[in-house]
Parts: C-alpha cells; sequence; structure tokens
C-alpha cells in the first residue's frame, strides 16, 4: 500500500513537542489563543471608536465572564431538545431523498465501472469516493439553511424566549445533523457493503472430465489456472486478486467463491535505510529517473541494499502452523526496473536475509524471483541457518535484546534495480475483518461529515443560507486542497502568489522563467502577493485536510486501519466541534436575538 | 386603473410568452418517420445536415448521455479535472484507477478523436512499459487496443473516423509486431480468446497482428473511399501504403517463423498489393494527383515534351549554348575546352560554372524561339507550360517515392518470392535452429554456407538489394553474425572466400566487423591499395558533381509541402517509430555483455 507519509505513534502525533511540527494539541491550543486574542483586541478597538475604551473594557470583560458562567450551564436536556427538533426539520425536508440517489448510483455504478485487474480495489474506492462526496455534500445541505430559516421565519425568537443558551443552540444543531447524517451513512455503508460483495462474488465452472482441465472456464473477465497441491487440493490459482478452492465430487468439480478478494492485512511497518553500492549506510537509493520519488531503488550486483529495521519482534510476531513450526511472515513488494531488457523470460533475481541488528550475524541468502509490484510472502521458519551455515534461531540469535530485527533485501542481477519504500516490506500480523475495516474507512467519512456540519452551522450563524454554503463549499474545497495551498503560501509550488499566478496566465508565462525587468509594477505585485501568501498560511494552517481524511486506500488495498489513525480523527474532529462551537456560541451572541 | 393596467401587463405577458412558445416549437419540430430530418428551421435538422446527433457519430450510449447530463453543464470542468487525476494517477502507477478514469472521460467526450488517441497510446506505450513481466506488458498493451476499438465502436460516422482506425492498425501491427518482444507478444496476440472472440479459432491466420491491422487500414482506406471522411493532415502515401506494409511484414513475420512456403505466397500478395499501390492515384499537398508506380511514364512524357519543343527549331538550342559558350570569360573558355583528366582543381571549378552558364532554359529556348519564328510562339508556350507541369509531377512523384522507399520495397516484394530466396531464407533458419536447438555447430556451418551462396546468387539476381537505403543487406549481417558465433564455436574465422563481404563492407554500420576487415585488408594489401588510388580520383571529380546535384535541386520548383504536413503525420507522442518502415530494433546492443554496459 502507498504511504507517502508515515503515520505518527498517537501520542507523538498528539504531544510532541518540537521546533519541526507541533504536536496536534499545542497546534489547538496556539488556534485558539490567537483567535480568542484577534477577537478581543478587534472587539476592544470597535468598543472604543463606539463607546470610549471604559465601556468598551467593561462590555468585553462582560461577554467573556458570561461565556463562562454560561459554559457552566450548558444542560444536556436542552441540547438535546434542540437536537430533536433539529432531526425533525431534517427529515421534514426528505433527507432520505439522498439514500434513494445512492442507491439509484450502485445499481448503475456498474456501467461506468470496468472489471479490471482488481476489482475490489476499484470497487472499494469508489463506493468510498461516492459516500464521502454526497455525505459530505448532504450534511451540507442539512446544516446550513437550518439557522438562516430561523431568522427568516422568526422562528428562532420563539426559541429564545425560552431559557435557551446561545450554545445550546449551536451544540443542539450539530447534534441533532450529526444524527441525522449517521443515520444516513448506515443506511448507505449497508448498501455498500452489500453492492461490493455482491459485486466481486462469482464463480467458474472447471469441465468434467478425466483429465484436470487446464484453466477455469471465463468469468468476470478472467479465468484461474488449475492445479492440485501436494495434499491433493485442487487450487484455482491466484488472479484478479483472489484464488478459489476446488473440489471433486463425483466426474464433477465444485468451485468456490473467491477467496481473498477482501482482506485487511494487519502489517508490523518497520523503518527503511539504503546500503549503496559500496555498502555505506545513505539515506535513500539511487534515482532511476521516475517523476515521483516515492520508491528509490538499489542496484544489483552491487552491495546496494535495502535495510528494513522492525521493532517489537517477540513470540506473538510469529504464525503457529502447528506441526509445521512458527514462521515470521514477511510481505514485500518489489518494484523492479531494468537498464536493459536481458533474457525477457526470466524475472531480474534478488535475495532476501534476515539480520541481526548492530551484528554481522546474517541467514543464509533465500533467493526469488522478483514479481513486480505484487504482493510477495515470504515464511522464515524459526530455525535458521546462518551465512556460516551455523544453526541459528529466529527469537534467540537474530533478535536483539530489544526486540528488533532486521530484513535486508539486495537485487542480484548486474545493472538491473529494485525499487522500495519504506511500506513495501512488512511483517504480516494477522487478518483483520474486512467487515470492521470497512466500518472503520466509514467512521473517517464521518469525522468529515462532523466537521463539514460544525463549519456549516457555525457559518450559518450570521451568514445568509446562500452565502454560507458558498462558504462552507470554500472551506471544504480548499480542504480538499490544503497542501497546494500550503504549497503557493510557502512558494514550494512553482509559479508564485496569487496575483503573480494571475499575470501569467494571461501572458502566456510558464511557471518557473522569471519576469525580465523588475519595475515598480513586479515589486508591487509581489509585496501583495507575500501579505495575500501569508495570510494563506494562516488559513491553511486552520483548514481541515480533507485529503488525509480519507481512508479509502486502505480498504481499497486490503489493508486494515490501524486503531491509531481513527482514534487521531475522531480526536481531530472533537477538536474542530469545540473550536468551531465557541466561535459560533460568540457569533451568535452578537446577534440581537440570542443575547 | 390600476386593475386595468394589471390586466394589459398579464395580457401582453401572455402574448411574449406565445411568440417564443411558437417559435420554440418551431425550432424544436422533432425528426418523425414521415418527415426524418425535421422541420425546415428546426435543430434536428440542422443536427443532421452537420452530422452532430449522436446517431450521426457513432453509437449512441444511453450511460454517457446520462453522465453528460448529470454534468449539469459543468462538463468542461469534470473533464478537466479528470484528466488531471488521470495523469495524477499515471504518476503514481495506480493503473487500476487510471484505466477507471480513462472509462469516465471517455463517457463523458465519446466523440473528441485526440482523446482517443491520447490516451489509448497512453496505455498502450506508456503504461504497458511500466510492468517487468512482458505478459502483465502485453495485458496494457492490449487494453489500449481495446479502448482505441471502443473510441472507433463510438465515432462510426464521426468524419475523422479514418485517422483512429490507421491508429488501431498501427497500434496492433507495430506495437505488438515490432516490440522487443515480438515473439512473446505475437503468441500471446494469436492466442488471446478475449480480444478475437470465438469467431475466429485459436491458431488461425486471421489472429495474426499483421493481417489484423492490414484489415483495419483497409477499413480506413474504405471509410474514405466509400465514405468520404477525412484522414486530416495524414499524409496519403503513408495511409494508403499501410496495408501493402502490413502484408510484407506478415510474410517476413513467418518466415521467420519458419513457415516458408506460405510467406512465400503472402510476397507475392504483398507484391501485387504493392503494385496497386504504385497504380493509386496519391494526392500530394500541392493538390497534384501522383502515382507513385508510373514514374518511368511521366519521365517518357517529359522526353517527349523536350524532343517536340527542340524539333520546332533544330539546332536553335545548340546555337544558344554557341552563343553562350562565347560569352564565356577566357580562362572559363580554356578549362572547358581541356578534357576531363588535363583540368587541374581550379580548372575543374571553372570548368563547372562554365558549364551551369552555358546551359539553355526553356524559357529562353521559347523566348528566342518567339522572336525568330513569331507563328510559332504559341505552340512553344503550351509545350514549355507543358513541360514544366509534367517536370514538376517527375520530381514529386520522385521525392515521394524516396520517401516510401517505394522502389526498395517493390523490389523486395519481388526477389522475396523467388524459389532462391525462399530456399536461402530456409537454410538461415535451419541453420540457427540447428545452432541453437540441436548444438550442432558442423551442421550450422554448412547450413549457412549453403544459404549464403543462395544469398549471393539473389544479390546478383537482384544487385540494388546492396543499396543502402534498403533493409536487406541489414538482414543478411544479422545472419552473419550468427555465422561468426558458429565460428567462433568451432575456433574458425569468417573465410577469405566468404562469398558475401561486399555485405559486410556495405552494411557494418556498428562496426563489428571492424577487426576481421582490416584483417582482410591486410592480407588482400595490393588490390586494395589499387581501389584506394582509384576512389581517391573519384574524390576529386566529386565536388564538381556534387555542387551540380545541389544546384539541380536548387531548380526544382519550390516545394512549401514536406515539414509540416509531414510532421503532422506522426502520431503526437515522441517515442514512437517514424511511420516508415523500421524493422527489428536492432536487439543486439541490448544482448550485449551486461558488463560492458553497466
Amino acid at each position: 500500500m502507498i504511504q507517502e507519509e508515515p503515520l505518527l505513534p498517537f501520542k507523538t502525533w498528539l504531544l510532541e513537542w518540537d521546533a519541526d511540527r507541533w504536536g496536534a494539541f499545542w497546534h489547538f491550543l496556539l488556534v485558539m489563543v490567537v483567535l480568542a486574542m484577534l477577537s478581543l483586541v478587534i472587539g476592544l478597538i470597535i468598543g472604543t471608536i463606539l463607546h470610549g475604551p471604559v465601556k468598551a473594557g467593561e462590555r468585553a470583560y462582560r461577554v467573556v465572564a458570561n461565556a463562562f458562567r454560561e459554559l457552566f450551564h450548558i444542560s444536556p436536556r436542552r441540547i438535546w431538545a434542540i437536537a430533536r427538533v433539529a432531526m425533525q426539520e431534517a427529515l421534514r425536508r426528505r433527507v432520505l431523498v439522498a439514500v434513494a440517489v445512492f442507491v439509484l448510483l450502485l445499481l448503475f455504478a456498474g456501467w461506468f465501472l470496468k472489471t479490471d485487474r482488481e476489482p475490489a480495489k476499484l470497487y472499494f474506492s469508489f463506493v468510498l469516493t461516492a459516500t464521502s462526496f454526497l455525505g459530505l455534500f448532504i450534511a451540507l445541505l442539512l446544516s446550513v439553511f437550518s439557522l438562516p430559516n430561523d431568522f427568516k421565519t422568526k422562528t428562532i425568537y420563539t426559541v429564545v424566549t425560552k431559557p435557551v443558551r446561545a450554545g445550546d443552540i449551536i451544540l443542539g444543531r450539530i447534534l441533532g445533523f450529526t444524527l441525522v447524517g449517521s443515520l444516513l451513512l448506515l443506511v448507505m455503508g449497508g448498501a455498500s457493503y452489500l453492492f461490493v460483495s455482491r459485486a466481486l462474488t462469482h464463480t467458474h465452472t472447471v469441465a468434467a472430465q478425466k483429465e484436470l482441465p487446464e484453466r477455469t472456464s471465463r468469468s468476470d473477465g478472467h479465468s484461474h489456472k488449475l492445479e492440485v497441491r501436494d495434499d491433493g487440493q485442487i487450487i484455482a490459482m491466484y488472479e484478479h486478486g483472489h484464488e478459489h478452492s476446488v473440489e471433486k465430487r463425483g466426474d464433477r468439480y465444485m468451485v468456490s467463491p473467491p477467496e481473498g478478494m477482501i482482506r485487511a492485512r494487519v502489517p508490523l511497518y518497520g523503518e527503511l535505510k539504503f546500503l549503496n553500492r559500496q555498502g555505506v549506510e545513505v539515506e535513500k537509493g539511487v534515482s532511476v529517473g521516475k517523476e515521483w520519488g516515492y520508491r528509490s531503488f538499489i542496484e544489483g550486483g552491487t552491495q546496494a541494499a535495502a535495510v528494513w529495521t522492525f521493532d517489537g519482534i517477540n513470540e506473538d510476531t510469529l504464525i503457529d502452523e502447528g506441526e509445521d513450526g512458527r514462521y515470521l511472515p514477511i510481505e514485500i513488494v518489489v518494484r523492479v526496473f531494468r537498464t536493459w531488457k536481458a533474457d525477457i523470460n526470466t524475472p531480474v533475481q534478488g535475495i532476501i536475509q534476515l539480520k541481526r541488528p548492530g551484528s554481522d550475524l546474517k541467514t543464509e541468502p533465500e533467493f526469488f524471483f522478483a514479481d513486480d509490484n505484487t504482493i510477495d510472502l515470504k515464511y522464515f521458519p524459526e530455525s535458521l541457518t546462518d551465512t556460516n551455515n551455523q544453526p541459528v534461531d529466529l527469537l534467540e540469535d537474530l533478535v536483539s535484546e530489544d526486540g528488533q530485527l532486521e530484513v535486508v533485501v539486495q537485487c542480484l542481477d548486474r545493472a538491473q534495480y529494485f525499487g522500495f519504500a519504506r511500506g513495501d516490506c512488512y511483517i504480516h500480523l494477522r487478518d483483520a475483518s474486512p467487515f470492521w475495516n470497512f466500518v472503520k474507512a466509514y467512521i473517517s467519512i464521518w469525522v468529515q461529515m462532523v466537521v463539514v456540519i460544525a463549519i456549516a452551522v457555525t457559518g450559518s450563524t450570521v451568514l445568509s443560507g446562500p452565502i454560507a454554503m458558498l462558504f462552507t463549499v470554500s472551506f471544504i474545497l480548499l480542504g480538499f486542497q490544503r497542501d497546494f495551498l500550503m504549497g503557493v503560501a510557502t512558494d514550494k509550488v512553482e509559479g508564485g502568489g496569487p496575483i503573480e499566478a494571475l499575470v501569467r496566465i494571461p501572458t502566456h508565462m510558464n511557471l518557473i522563467s522569471d519576469f525580465k525587468d523588475q519595475h515598480f509594477g513586479i515589486k508591487l505585485m509581489r509585496l501583495v502577493d507575500d501579505g495575500l501568501q501569508a495570510l494563506m498560511q494562516v488559513l491553511a494552517s486552520v483548514l481541515p485536510d480533507f485529503g488525509n481524511l480519507s481512508t479509502a486506500d486502505y480498504v481499497a488495498y486490503g489493508f486494515d486501519i490501524p486503531w491509531n489513525q481513527v482514534l487521531q480523527q475522531l480526536f481531530l474532529g472533537g477538536a474542530y466541534v469545540i473550536g468551531l462551537a465557541i466561535v459560533g456560541y460568540f457569533l451568535l451572541r452578537n446577534r440581537e436575538v440570542a443575547k | 386603473m390600476n386593475k386595468q393596467s394589471s390586466f394589459i401587463r398579464k395580457v401582453v405577458y401572455a402574448g411574449i410568452l406565445i411568440c417564443l412558445l411558437i417559435a420554440l416549437a418551431v425550432l424544436g419540430l422533432p425528426a418523425t418517420y414521415s418527415n426524418p430530418r425535421g422541420g425546415t428551421y428546426s435543430l434536428a435538422r440542422m443536427k443532421v445536415d452537420n452530422q452532430l446527433a449522436q446517431s450521426n457519430l457513432g453509437e449512441i450510449d444511453p450511460a454517457s448521455e446520462t453522465m453528460k447530463l448529470a454534468t449539469l453543464g459543468l462538463r468542461g470542468v469534470a473533464v478537466n479535472l479528470l484528466w488531471n487525476k488521470a495523469d495524477e494517477y499515471k504518476k503514481k502507477e495506480d493503473w487500476t484507477n487510471l484505466t477507471a478514469t480513462l472509462e469516465q472521460l471517455a463517457r463523458l467526450q465519446p466523440n473528441f478523436i485526440t482523446f482517443w488517441k491520447y490516451q489509448s497510446w497512453n496505455v498502450s506505450y506508456n503504461v504497458s512499459v511500466q510492468f517487468d513481466d512482458y505478459r502483465d506488458r502485453y495485458y496494457y498493451v492490449r487494453e489500449g487496443i481495446e479502448f482505441l476499438k471502443q473510441g472507433v465502436a463510438k465515432n462510426k460516422e464521426n468524419r475523422e473516423i479514418p485517422q483512429l482506425l490507421w491508429d488501431l492498425g498501427w497500434f496492433i501491427g507495430q506495437k505488438i509486431g515490432r516490440a522487443d518482444e515480438y515473439v512473446q507478444y505475437r503468441e500471446l496476440f494469436k492466442n488471446d480468446d478475449e480480444f478475437h472472440g470465438d469467431d475466429v479459432p485459436a491458431g488461425a491466420d486471421e489472429r495474426d497482428n499483421w493481417l489484423v491491422s492490414k484489415m483495419e487500414y483497409l477499413n480506413a482506406i474504405s471509410a474514405v473511399r466509400d465514405r468520404k471522411k477525412s484522414i486530416g493532415k495524414k499524409s496519403e502515401k503513408i495511409f494508403y501504403s499501410s496495408p501493402a506494409k502490413s502484408q510484407m511484414s506478415y510474410a517476413e513475420a513467418i518466415e521467420e517463423e519458419g513457415q516458408f512456403a506460405k510467406g512465400q505466397a503472402a510476397w507475392r500478395v504483398a507484391a501485387d498489393e504493392w503494385s496497386d499501390f504504385g497504380d493509386l492515384e496519391i494526392e500530394h499537398s500541392t493538390g497534384r494527383m501522383l502515382r507513385l508506380g508510373h514514374e518511368e511514364e511521366v519521365a517518357e512524357r517529359v522526353e517527349q515534351l523536350e524532343d517536340q519543343l527542340a524539333d520546332l527549331s533544330p539546332g536553335l538550342r545548340e546555337k544558344l549554348v554557341e552563343e553562350k559558350r562565347e560569352a564565356l570569360p577566357e580562362e572559363q573558355q580554356a578549362a572547358l575546352a581541356k578534357s576531363m583528366e588535363e583540368r587541374n582543381a581550379e580548372e575543374v571549378q571553372l570548368a563547372y560554372q562554365a558549364e551551369q552558364a552555358i546551359e539553355v532554359n526553356d524559357k529562353e529556348f521559347v523566348d528566342r524561339l518567339a522572336k525568330e519564328k513569331p507563328e510559332l510562339r504559341k505552340e512553344a508556350g503550351i509545350l514549355a507550360r507543358q513541360l514544366v507541369e509534367e517536370r514538376t509531377n517527375l520530381i514529386y512523384t520522385r521525392r515521394y517515392k524516396s520517401d516510401a522507399n517505394y522502389d526498395y520495397w517493390a523490389l523486395r516484394a519481388e526477389f522475396e518470392q523467388t524459389d532462391t530466396a525462399v530456399e536461402a531464407r530456409r537454410k538461415m533458419f535451419e541453420a540457427k535452429q540447428a545452432f541453437a536447438d540441436r548444438q550442432a555447430p558442423e551442421l550450422a556451418k554448412q547450413l549457412y554456407e549453403e544459404g549464403f551462396d543462395k544469398w549471393r546468387e539473389v544479390l546478383e539476381t537482384y544487385p540494388d538489394l546492396l543499396d543502402p537505403d534498403g533493409v536487406t543487406g541489414d538482414d543478411i549481417l544479422v545472419f552473419v553474425v550468427d555465422y561468426r558465433k558458429v565460428l567462433d564455436s568451432l575456433g574458425e574465422e569468417i573465410p577469405d572466400d566468404f562469398v558475401l563481404w561486399d555485405v559486410i563492407e556495405n552494411f557494418d554500420a556498428e562496426g563489428e566487423f571492424e577487426e576481421e576487415l582490416r584483417h582482410r585488408m591486410e592480407t588482400m594489401g595490393t588490390s586494395t591499395a589499387d581501389e584506394a588510388s582509384a576512389s581517391e580520383e573519384a574524390a576529386e571529380e566529386q565536388p564538381a558533381e556534387e555542387s551540380a546535384a545541389e544546384e539541380s535541386s536548387d531548380e526544382q520548383p519550390a516545394e512549401p509541402e514536406e515539414t509540416p504536413a509531414e510532421a503532422e503525420e506522426q502520431p503526437s507522442e515522441p517515442e514512437q517509430p517514424a511511420p516508415e518502415e523500421n524493422p527489428k530494433a536492432p536487439s543486439d546492443e541490448e544482448s550485449a555483455d551486461p558488463e560492458t554496459s553497466a
């Protein structure tokens, strides 16, 4: 699975205190403090202009003190009452139509989705993306028009005459809409799972004849090669991401449903380092000129190697195969790059070894033919032999005292290359339930939805319906493009700031070349851009990174979503709700009605 | 009052509404059975007349229409996003999502020909090479081809359809038949049930990639001929020569696989098709119609016209030349008077200039004629114009012929049919087998030598084959390389009386036989010395000839063609080999010792 940024441990993610990266909690705190200070200063300035400094200070104090008092008077009962109203309102507005749209989408999805060699990946990508877009869209429509409508129809006056506080209204709405949204997601999730599992299931037939035929029949765009194992079991070999087992009953063969199509591998990742052709440790391997620098390459026939260091290897890491003893299951993906074609029929060869960190003890090399871009499973039994042909024990000898083990991979063929990234080699601990994995993917969609609802409710406290909708949509779009926004803001993306880009487009200038003469206009443009870029940077630092919130890739590639990831997202969602609710509270308080 | 004005307003509104509705109804009159083209002013008629209706373009795809509608007028934005996504997926090697995105794009812009061309190329050529296993590579080559086929189905009636069909022919022919792994690809293609379906049994000739490619080229031609579609900026000489070329590649390929009887027959077909191509009128970019196989006739006509013109006033041309000669400066006259051998370097130059100066062109001739015999003026003018016309035709024909390598392929198709050539090829094939499969170098050596004797015979009969523009010499050289390997294994060297030394000398562009050639030079010292002096003499003569050639090319009528138009012929991406023949990429480099390449 592609992991361009490794997942940080939860504690590091939340609380790390580093010059380069602040933990999420500190970041949150900073944003809140800056926001509070900013609004206080602005409030004071406006108050001073209108009423003089003393009155302004008095008012500011009152607002803050009031807010603190109300914080302790928040009543779950009232919030629930508001939430119920919000839910009723949502249902009255026929949000369930969305479900019908979604089902319609699934019904016709087959028209647009071509069954490729990795059908599971395609189907999961599709349903999860579709749900997430539709879910966000509905969340937006649900929440953005509600408060403005209340203002318009003046129902808000009836509400505020009751002992309801501004905080209750905000939290109640967020809760109500979240509940409706969750219900919708639940239905969509169920339908999606059903759709995917129905779409993926298929079977083949095997012609009934004396000799086992070479292949199964074609179905769903593929057929399998048939092979008889040593124990007599017939297997329809791996193809299109799955295999089938075949049972012989009398003269006829019964083919099972696809096996291993939907998976949730639980991997244990290691840290990757490279050795260059002289065997010296380096951070990165060789670039073979690919635009995408995700993998770096090691040269064959030299001392160049990719070395993964795994942590926390103990008895539990091994899988028990009963009589056959225990094994260390290592899975590896090799990307092959040939500088010359060599023998077209023979794959490039490599070796894999286990090594004890900090010593020269290595196992005897295991040869393999590189199966390009495919997950290849390597079992290492407990008792192995080292390079001197002496027996070594995996746990006793090869794993260091602190539970570390190294896996060393090299390419053997001269002038051919193997490419690796950190996530290309891992210990396959076990398979988790694909169903729960799917649920976890839906939790991240749910988090995205909650964030959108919180933004929409907050925005709609002061903005009219359509404007609030535009505001929220921009928030979402910018959230999806957060990396790009940050890139432009910090000059990592070529082409300058927004004004410069605007000049480059009509003048047909490319992104790299500089302006010929640096006259005043250009300088002014740069100056304005610097200001805008600073603003963009501030904006980017509070935007939710929707792209990163998606966990669809895990499911699509068949990997278990780590709970750590889910927890991080839940925390993130919570932070947005709290932050936005506070902002929303003050905004609503500011309106005449809710004082 | 108020009520009344409001009533009037409503009536006016209603009136405007009705007027608009009537206009709309007239414009919107749909096509019906009785009136299949819709009303006189209806949009339906305009759609038919301008061939804009989906049913005028190709298959109607409800999914595509739904998707277009679902974008709510933002199709352009959606398409842009998807193209970007496709690029991103390609960069990040997510082939599954790339193909899925292409499918979506195909629904959104099914009649945009460039999309099909570009993206199918992308899949067949750029994505396929990302894989290590040739079976995976083949899978994506075929995906690209299938994608192009889908494009063809959706654009059957599109004006630009011949271009897609031609591309289809090119992919199936060249990408499968000329790849480094063509042996495997051709085999896979033949056994590809998914591609061919059940109608064509496995192993049938109809499954040969070159024949399938030829069929697609023919479809492209028929779309132009029968349905008046456009080939766009593609050069006609390439467009119309493609089927015959595929037939030749087919013959070549099956002979390489050891099917000689079939190969001989295939060459016969190829020769006929090539001569048909020669008879075909091909439009030059200036609008002239040329027939590549009829150069001699044009040349003859030019000659006839020249004679006719000269006959109008016999001796006039000589007279003019004489006048001009007398007007020459003295030193030029002196140089001209000397014989070739007597001239020194300076005189050669002077004589050349003099020769240029005394030449009489048609215009001078006609002008003088008109002065001397005014009654012949009109006739002479007509003849001179015809002459210019025919000369231009001749020049263009020659140029197109050389671009298409017409004569070489005609010759090739002719000699390959002969029993001698087939025998020569069979011996080569058997020799190779004897050496590689049966480990019998002695037998291989014998077979090679017998085969080379046959090749000698072929070359004697068709000496033009030694023309460096052709590829037969290169083909034979490959056999000589194999032969040398056999000799190496026996501890022998290429003998001095080897029959094909001239092939080695002419075609060893890579310098593989440098050592052998030097060795041969040394042993044959005397004779080569003679040759050397002879070639020196030739070199001395050369400047004059060369500049003469330049001059004559200056005389040719200015031709604005070739560059822009020809450049268009080649499909967009740079990786593609030139559409002119590019037989088997030499794989020697690849099989070279890894240590040297490392």
